[in-house]
């Protein structure tokens, strides 16, 4: 049933340009530009381009490998499941990254690696999540099967996981801008400076994701044929 | 669906097994508790209870399909709508966790002292907690059916899920124990119903694909 040659194309020369000149520039900027200097914040105020994008870059990456799952469950191209399995991958791997950055500006800024604050539990939640959903596709030898039910376990995590990061911190005091009383980003960045290397950061990173998932999933795809 | 909601019903009685191996199961956790707990504060009290009754409905809920024998499943396949069977087995997953909590509960006051200050406000918890973990330990198990280590992965895959719905139980257990007021209740306890109900439709729409064989 799933013979036919479905492939994916790879991605775009135009978005690969865009990713390395949004990268190369965010890079330059980031950290040699200039930045506002806070209290408490002074110079890793510059973690903005990287932490905050990380997890921009998780959301869309599960949002996107949701989506496919969902396609998986209603027309069954292997391709679809080749899309949600790689994009949940790099999703953890930016979910990964991004919890490491949160904790080294934390350790300098909130004074410990690991505060037990909602935004920081809900993250490592999410990751076991999905982590999780790797172990599910280890188990079953049938591939059918594991898309399918790997496919399931996604949609019902990804919206396990919004209520997670988005509804609970906001429900409790917490440490992160914008939540528990604090103010959000606009009161750090007082003249707009920043906004003009924080979106391309988020841009890059993305898109570098994006990159990254299309080239995984080409693989398994290739591989897979190659083994069966 | 009545009829076969009975039917249900009548082979979990006559197994036996269900009722007796998780009220032990709950039993020796507790009294476990209670040889290291003793005196509980307040906060170990509940914090153990909720992780006594997470550990007690995974395994209760992985014998929901784990147990079926083939034939069995023939039966359900050919005659029930997939919908109809997830509800029921979503129906009887939650009353048997009721009657664990009310177990648990008592058996907890019995050896650990009971702490909490509004009842009230605890029973709330128990009765959304009930449904909310029975549904996704179902989808769990639905999942887990085909693969080859179930009981391993049924914990693996279930407990992440219920994070959520034990931070919201925490919570609302933390305001019971303080004996808060209602009305600094409802925001979580509406919360928790948001989710039940979120979970419940998701899970009535994925089931299917799940049931496929």
């Amino acid at each position: 049933m799933n013979s036919l040659p479905h492939r994916i194309s790879p991605l775009p020369l135009a978005l690969k340009l865009i990713t390395i000149l949004c990268m190369v520039y965010v890079f330059w900027m980031g950290w040699m530009g200039e930045v506002p200097r806070k209290v408490i914040l002074n110079e890793s105020v510059r973690n903005l381009y990287f932490h905050v994008p990380m997890w921009f870059g998780m959301i869309l990456m599960l949002l996107g490998a949701a989506v496919y799952s969902l396609r998986y469950l209603l027309f069954q191209h292997n391709t679809d499941d080749a899309w949600a399995s790689a994009l949940t991958q790099m999703g953890i791997l930016f979910g990964i990254l991004g919890l490491i950055t949160g904790m080294v500006w934390a350790q300098f800024t909130w004074g410990a690696w690991w505060s037990g604050d909602p935004k920081q539990n809900a993250s490592a939640i999410g990751l076991l999540m999905y982590l999780a959903y790797t172990v599910l596709r280890s188990s079953f030898e049938d591939k059918r099967r594991q898309a399918r039910i790997s496919a399931t376990y996604n949609i019902l995590a990804f919206f396990c996981l919004i209520p997670l990061l988005f509804i609970l911190p906001r429900l409790t005091d917490s440490l992160h801008p914008g939540n528990g009383g604090n103010p959000g980003f606009s009161a750090y960045d007082l003249d707009g400076r920043m906004r003009w290397v924080f979106y391309p950061a988020v841009i890059a990173w993305t898109l570098m994701g994006w990159w990254a998932s299309n080239l995984w999933a080409r693989y398994n795809l290739l591989k897979n044929r190659i083994q069966s | 669906m009545l009829h076969l909601f009975r039917h249900e019903w009548l082979r979990e009685w006559r197994q036996g097994q269900w009722l007796a191996g998780s009220l032990l199961y709950l039993a020796g956790g507790i009294f476990a508790a209670q040889l290291m707990l003793r005196p509980a504060g307040p906060l170990a009290w509940v914090a153990m209870y909720w992780l006594l009754m997470l550990f007690a409905s995974v395994y209760v809920l992985s014998r929901t399909y784990l147990g079926l024998s083939n034939g069995l499943l023939m039966y359900y396949k050919v005659a029930t709508p997939g919908v109809t069977l997830w509800l029921i087995k979503v129906l009887t997953g939650t009353l048997s966790l009721w009657v664990l909590m009310a177990l648990a509960s008592i058996l907890m006051g019995v050896w650990m002292g009971y702490p909490i200050q509004n009842t009230g406000i605890f029973l709330l918890t128990q009765f959304l907690a009930g449904p909310l973990l029975a549904t996704v330990l179902t989808l769990v198990s639905a999942m887990a059916r085909g693969a080859a280590n179930p009981a391993q992965l049924m914990p693996v895959l279930g407990f992440p899920l219920l994070v959520p719905c034990l931070l919201l139980v925490h919570r609302l257990s933390r305001m019971a124990l303080d004996g808060l007021e209602w009305s600094v209740v409802w925001p979580y306890a509406g919360a928790m119903a948001a989710l039940l109900v979120m979970i419940l439709a998701l899970g009535t729409l994925l089931f299917p694909f799940l049931w496929r064989d």
